[in-house]
């Protein structure tokens, strides 16, 4: 097997390590040089795992204007990246198992890296009603981490039932260090700049 | 035998088995023209219900008229009790009745408890709280044996609220003292903390579990538990943790569905699980009667020989 996607990077340094010659096969890294391979001389450049983006917005379904799932992932892949979160704030919000599976199958039909939707903690990120975690965790999309991003889930009880009702699944929370009451109106750590700016910390 | 019934860790393995056999000898009772045995004639047996339970008071109240004993139903909805009685004066009150057995249901855990150390008759726990229900758990075990042969070696799955559930607590103990193996499927939030330490497996995935269970028990789920945000939907719990006719025929052939009631038909259990030939729902409110005459009997001072003699 070869193909245009089949490289002998000459001089590489693996992250940490010492210049070498990597061979890459129809995408894979192999031993020996595959057939047909293009060479590239890769001096000076470093060669590093696939990223992994935990916080992305792309914003589909709802403000394509802004991004979709093919620009913002073909940007990532760009840049690295082999596999995106991407946050529940689209319009209708990811936190039913519909929504999460439609943006996994435009990840999917994209194919410029792995996207993997976050789902809601809440209904409509509303930090009222545990959104149904186990649905999509189940669906294609097999969700795995859930976050209400900005909005935060800032009931310390309904907080706890969502870590403990994840353990089904071994699924994480990610949440924002913050909390609203503490957070109104805030512009920017408060601090000497902020009492000189005249701004909200 | 103690004198008191307030926990099913209070039966050793002798004591739970006497009460089975002896059930089991009163149970034929039911099956002649004329029911009743003089046994605890001239024994007062008061019902005390703090909270409303209708089935479970008129299943006391038959076991012990069967028994021929004097019965009582001291309701606290109008009663001294809702006036701001205390249970110690109520329980002071009972003593000066001389009620040789009190069969206790409140909606506080430990309140049998509390009423054991004030009165010198049985105190018999109809359900505390979220604490226990033992004549629940032996009616289970008996229905476990009529229909199963033996409670020993049995995989029983508990499956629902086991958090709020005074069902799931005793079965655990009791099942466990009778050698059988439980495991208990829930939501986490719906699992108490420190149930490592219970004599049982835990499981949070209903699907591995049922195909290697010999007898399934739905905990009743109440919907509050929704806006406690115990779990987002009935829906996800239905589909989670009921118990569906797609997972009843993932059974053993021989499997048993157990349900303490009242049923929530389509959240923990579909209509056609309940109504199936697996379902023992029915026989358990039958086998309740039996199982209360037993404790009854046994905790006032009966004997195994002079049961099985009278039975006869
Ligand atoms: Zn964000």
């Amino acid at each position: 097997m070869s193909g245009q996607n089949s490289w002998v990077l000459k001089g590489v340094r693996p992250l940490g390590g010492e210049p070498t010659t990597l061979f890459v096969d129809d995408g894979v890294l192999v031993d020996a040089e595959p057939s047909g391979a293009q060479s590239f001389d890769a001096d000076g450049l470093i060669a590093l795992p696939g990223l992994v983006d935990l916080h992305t917005h792309l914003r589909e379904p709802g403000r394509e204007d802004a991004e979709t799932v093919e620009t913002g992932t073909l940007a990532a892949a760009l840049g690295g990246f082999t596999a995106v979160h991407a946050m529940a704030n689209t319009e209708p919000v990811a936190d039913v198992a519909g929504v999460v599976e439609q943006v996994w199958r435009l990840g999917q039909d994209a194919g410029h890296c792995d996207v993997h939707p976050v789902g809601a903690v809440t209904v409509g990120l509303r930090g009222e009603q545990l959104a149904e975690l186990g649905a999509m965790a189940e669906s294609a999309a097999r969700v795995r981490v859930f976050s209400d991003d900005g909005k935060c889930v800032h009931d310390p009880m309904l907080m706890r039932r969502a870590l403990e009702y994840l353990r089904a699944f071994d699924g994480v929370i990610a949440q924002h260090a913050q909390d609203p009451r503490l957070t109104d109106g805030a512009q920017m750590n408060e601090g000497v700049q902020s009492a000189r700016l005249g701004l909200v910390g | 035998m103690n004198r008191h019934l307030l926990s099913a860790a209070d039966l050793n393995r002798d004591d739970a088995l006497l009460v089975l056999d002896t059930a089991e000898e009163l149970a034929r009772l039911a099956d002649r023209p004329i029911k009743k045995l003089p046994t605890l004639r001239g024994r007062t047996v008061v019902n005390l219900f703090f909270e409303d339970s209708t089935r479970t008071r008129t299943s006391f109240e038959l076991a012990a008229k069967r028994l021929s004993a004097d019965v009582i139903n001291f309701s606290a909805k109008g009663s001294s009790v809702s006036k701001g009685e205390s249970l110690k004066d109520t329980a002071l009150t009972l003593e000066a009745m001389g009620a040789d057995a009190v069969v206790v249901r409140h909606s506080a855990s430990g309140a049998p408890h509390r009423l054991a150390h004030w009165i010198r008759g049985s105190v018999v726990n109809a359900g505390d709280g979220t604490h226990e229900h033992p004549t629940q758990a032996l009616l289970d075990a008996f229905t476990m044996r009529q229909r199963l042969g033996r409670v020993e070696g049995l995989h029983v799955t508990i499956v629902g609220d086991v958090l709020h559930s005074r069902v799931a607590r005793s079965n655990v103990l009791l099942l466990h003292t009778l050698g059988a193996e439980v495991t208990l499927v829930a939501p986490p939030t719906l699992l108490p903390v420190g149930v490592d330490a219970w004599p049982c497996d835990v499981s949070f995935d209903l699907d591995a579990v049922v195909p290697k269970s010999d007898v399934v028990m739905m905990l009743r789920v109440q919907r509050e538990r929704m806006h406690g945000g115990f779990f987002p939907t009935t829906r996800e719990y239905s589909r989670r943790y009921g118990l569906d006719a797609r997972r009843m025929a993932t059974l053993p052939d021989d499997a048993i569905v157990m349900h303490p009631g009242p049923m929530n038909r389509g959240v923990e259990i579909a209509a056609e699980v309940a109504d199936s030939v697996r379902s023992t729902i029915v026989e358990q409110v039958a086998n309740g009667v039996s199982v209360r005459m037993a404790v009854l009997y046994l905790l006032l001072g009966g004997g195994m020989a002079e049961a099985v003699e009278s039975a006869a």
